[in-house]
């Protein structure tokens, strides 16, 4: 029978625990906190009085669904265009060398820097005629993906590993198809859906360019989730924003398992 | 003893043992080390054995299920690592690369309070000690291996702690270096006269510089001594195989000196033997040659390799038997020889001798009445 | 394999997809938005709509107000941040996979969304206040609604980033360094400020400044908490969405963008301008 160990104090250990699970603790009690409210019948009697409710939540879908499933639209729409434009760029980024590569990069990374309104904003005065048509959603939506899609391609891309694999099948006799299905997929797969969950979770989260872009028509849920909060009653809201937390957090806790990892705009 | 203000401590361990949570098998199983101030005790032994484990806990950073330690008398198992006044030097170094030499050398003067004129005094003594003055200004980003591991050694001293530890220190450097940093190394802990412990994998490291050697396997210890006596004197099958870089092998004794083994060969013992008894050998190169007299066993070569001047080869026997044998010649693999003991030679007999214990401190061990008495004591502890 | 002029005419089209495709969604219009701002009534290049702006009470105050908010979240975050990445990215500890996911979600969280949780658990029926009038019979903390709210919610909103931000120099921290800093006597104190921190300088660093680029931009919070407390992207939306003035808009939206701009690679930049003057000065005495 073994006695139990015990290791020395470590003061860098305990103050980083203590702080880690403090910051969890604060950043996850809201949606305990949202939660209560969503499932309260009447929040100003306070918590639960008057019993459990599904209600709000019922409720609260019907409302949203169809900008909720727009939100899904468009970000599969972002992804496309993400895939489109960011693969080429990811590619000649991993694999070649050139004059101007650095420039290449910094560009990709350009978005980062302006905040989401100028963009909306920009985009709204440059081509007004478009808004109707929803292009400049996507549009920006894409603008404001594209880095952290490229971010998360081009390592992968460009990993030695990867690139050895690929010359050993040429030797073998395969040609560029082959090797891009056989080989690079493969090895890029894990990547290459982090990448998607990213710009889909994203996308579905994104608020300061599509508060400037949006009509009638063509709505991301974020948008009706401001005007519940600005308008709405608490309870509706607070059911509005569970029913945004179940699409946005597995898709989280998914990417972080893949090893991704992202930032979203203020 | 240079150690200002800090006389070297001595160290015991006693009865330690330790299991890595989640382990099965004990990394320490019930050691019990005895040193005395001022020197300097090498643990060797294969990787895994266990010997960075007791470094670390003679260091404060592991704390050991069972048993105690005792620097300078004091049971130190409680103590916190900042407290102990213990120097530290890991294997690679661990330098602080945000700061340049000088800044490393008085880090732990600054922990303590020292005040900056004081502190710059003792550094620049250190640095002098160290032969790392001309470096005093640079960051340490800018080092080469060697001078990485002095500044590492004057930033543990700095503080003229009791006891030293190094991990491996010399296994960072290129080969061709490790031998000339080894004998600075020697005399550096010499002139300061710290108590030091240090680890190492090599066995012509720790034959090379320690006053006194510790055998460590699987957390056990196989054997302690000094270098002459572990080389001459190997407890068991592993002291010899591993320390000695020796083949063992089994024999007869045909008299009280002399054994015989494989198909014929005899040898001189170092030690008395029991005639008619089995006796395990321990057989080096020094105790064969190449015949050239036709008296010999025949042999066909295993490998010959050259290693400057001289080829190192290893031959079978007909019986089976590895023998390692020298020649100033090549020989062809595969090509047969005849071998032979060499005149003058003794081999060394493997056993674990009795012991004389004295406390729970010793370990020891009193040689066959032909060699003059050496033990190991401890003389005011 | 490939022909070498094929190889490069491949390249050359490849790597000018990106930069077309940006200069027409984002470069042009940003210069239009540019242009656009300078232009009078009469089609003349004026800076009027400039100094409107850097003349008005108003706009000045947002424009500290935005700063503020900035600087004081930065601060928090990393206050709180660097102890949680130095465990969360050490050695032992079972549950530091756990911290990492957790850590994380907040991450996919719009502003939005953030000043909702500031609502619910501090507004004048949030779940703070209304627990201390349980208690107490008066209603306190209840300040949503206030700079400290909106503060809060900046600050919520950071952490999450930053930690990420250092976790990566974290790793590069050997247990070993920490180890000898302790031998040599170190309190916890005195590891984090002489040992810790100076490592994870530079890192600190690119996170404070992606954390303050990204206070100046956020909206989404302070368009849910704000009720008074003016920032400059309200008063870029509400120039535009209220009041109708475009051009207004568009020139607080290049200031900006040139400030944001600046605080990504300016504070970097600056950061190593005085590291190298004060190396300089003392040779290689860094600390």
């Amino acid at each position: 029978m073994r006695v139990k160990t015990q290791q020395p104090k470590d003061g860098i250990r305990s103050i980083g625990k203590m702080y880690a699970w403090g910051l969890a603790t604060v950043c996850l009690l809201p949606i305990v906190f949202v939660s209560s409210v969503a499932t309260t019948p009447v929040w100003q009697h306070g918590p639960w009085a008057g019993g459990f409710t599904l209600d709000w939540i019922i409720q609260s879908w019907m409302v949203i669904s169809p900008y909720a499933f727009f939100s899904i639209k468009l970000s599969l729409l972002v992804v496309m265009v993400d895939f489109i434009i960011g693969i080429p760029t990811s590619w000649v980024l991993a694999r070649h060398r050139f004059p101007g590569r650095d420039v290449l990069l910094s560009l990709a990374n350009v978005p980062i820097a302006v905040p989401g309104i100028a963009m909306g904003l920009a985009l709204i005065i440059t081509y007004p005629l478009l808004r109707k048509s929803g292009f400049l959603l996507v549009a920006g939506h894409f603008l404001y993906t594209l880095p952290f899609f490229i971010g998360s391609l081009t390592p992968q891309l460009g990993n030695p590993s990867v690139h050895d694999a690929e010359e050993v099948a040429a030797t073998l006799g395969a040609n560029f198809p082959k090797r891009v299905i056989h080989v690079i997929y493969p090895k890029v797969r894990t990547s290459l859906l982090a990448a998607v969950i990213m710009v889909v979770t994203l996308s579905l989260g994104e608020f300061n360019i599509s508060f400037f872009l949006f009509n009638p028509q063509n709505k991301p849920l974020p948008v009706e989730l401001y005007s519940a909060y600005i308008t709405g009653r608490l309870e509706m809201a607070a059911a509005i924003t569970l029913w945004f937390l179940c699409f946005v957090v597995p898709a989280a806790i998914l990417l972080e398992r893949l090893g991704g990892s992202k930032v979203g705009q203020a | 003893m240079w150690s200002r203000g800090r006389l070297a401590a001595s160290l015991q361990f006693d009865r330690i043992g330790f299991t890595y949570p989640g382990e099965k098998s004990f990394a320490i199983n019930n050691v019990s080390i005895n040193v005395k101030p001022s020197e300097l005790v090498v643990l060797v032994g294969p990787s895994g054995c266990g010997k960075s484990t007791l470094l670390r806990i003679v260091a404060g950073l592991i704390i050991p299920d069972s048993g105690r330690l005792y620097v300078d008398g004091e049971d130190t198992v409680k103590l916190p690592p900042e407290k102990r006044c213990i120097g530290w030097v890991p294997q690679n170094y661990a330098l602080f690369e945000h700061l340049n030499v000088t800044d490393n050398v008085g880090f732990g003067l600054r922990m303590q309070g020292v005040s900056r004129p004081e502190r710059d005094r003792q550094v620049e003594e250190m640095l002098y000690l160290c032969r790392i003055s001309e470096f005093a200004k640079r960051s340490v980003r800018s080092l080469s291996g060697g001078q990485r591991q002095r500044v590492a050694i004057a930033r543990a001293l700095a503080v003229h702690p009791r006891v030293l530890l190094l991990d491996e220190p010399l296994a960072a450097l290129d080969p061709q270096l490790r031998t000339a940093i080894r004998s600075d190394l020697k005399q550096l802990l010499r002139e300061s006269g710290v108590t030091s412990l240090f680890v190492t994998h090599d066995q012509h490291e720790a034959l090379a510089i320690a006053d006194k050697v510790i055998v460590l396997r699987s957390g056990k210890i196989e054997q302690v001594g000094t270098p002459e006596e572990l080389w001459n004197f190997p407890a068991n099958e592993f002291v010899a195989e591993f320390l000695n870089s020796a083949i063992v092998t089994v024999g007869t004794a045909i008299d009280e000196c002399t054994v015989e083994f494989d198909d014929g060969l005899c040898c001189r013992t170092n030690r008395n033997v029991t005639s008619g008894q089995n006796v395990t050998l321990a057989m080096r190169k020094e105790n064969f040659e190449i015949s050239s007299d036709g008296f010999g066993l025949k042999a066909h070569v295993l490998s010959c390799e050259y290693s400057g001047g001289i080829y190192q080869i290893k031959v079978r026997t007909e019986k089976g038997t590895l023998l390692p044998v020298t020649s100033s010649e090549k020989l062809a693999v595969g090509s047969i020889v005849l071998v032979n003991t060499k005149e003058n030679t003794e081999m060394a007999v493997v056993g674990a001798y009795e012991r004389s214990v004295e406390d729970n401190w010793l370990q020891g061990w009193i040689p066959s009445t032909r060699q003059p008495r050496i033990r190991v004591s401890i003389e005011d502890s | 394999m490939y022909q070498k002029s094929t190889n490069r005419i491949r390249v050359a089209v490849l790597s000018l997809i990106l930069p077309i495709i940006f200069c027409v969604l984002l470069f042009w219009p940003l210069l239009t938005l540019g242009l656009q701002s300078l232009a009078g009534t009469g089609g003349e290049i004026t800076f009027a709509q400039y100094r409107e702006i850097l003349t008005s009470h108003q706009y000045f105050k947002s424009f500290v107000n935005t700063f503020l908010l900035s600087l004081f979240s930065t601060l928090i975050a990393l206050a709180v941040g660097i102890p949680a990445a130095v465990y969360v990215e050490g050695k032992s500890g079972k549950d530091r996979k756990i911290l990492a996911v957790l850590l994380t979600i907040p991450l996919s969280l719009p502003g939005i969304v953030i000043g909702f949780f500031i609502i619910i658990t501090f507004g004048r029926t949030g779940i703070v206040p209304k627990s201390i009038e349980l208690i107490t019979g008066n209603r306190a903390l209840a300040f949503a609604y206030t700079f400290y709210g909106m503060l809060l919610g900046y600050v919520y909103f950071q952490i999450p980033r930053v930690v990420l931000t250092l976790r990566g120099a974290v790793s590069n921290i050997s247990q070993d360094v920490l180890d000898s800093a302790k031998m040599l006597g170190a309190s916890t104190f005195q590891s984090y400020v002489y040992v810790i921190i100076p490592t994870l300088k530079s890192s600190i660093i690119s996170a404070a400044s992606l954390s303050m680029a990204t206070g100046f931009g956020a909206f989404g919070t302070a368009a849910t908490l704000s009720r008074g407390y003016r920032v400059i992207p309200l008063e870029i939306a509400a120039a535009f969405t209220e009041n109708f003035q475009p051009k207004l808009a568009g020139a607080m939206s290049i200031i900006l963008v040139l400030i944001t701009i600046f605080m990504l690679f300016g504070i970097t930049r600056m950061a190593e301008l005085w590291e190298y003057r004060r190396s300089g000065k003392e040779g290689a005495r860094v600390l």
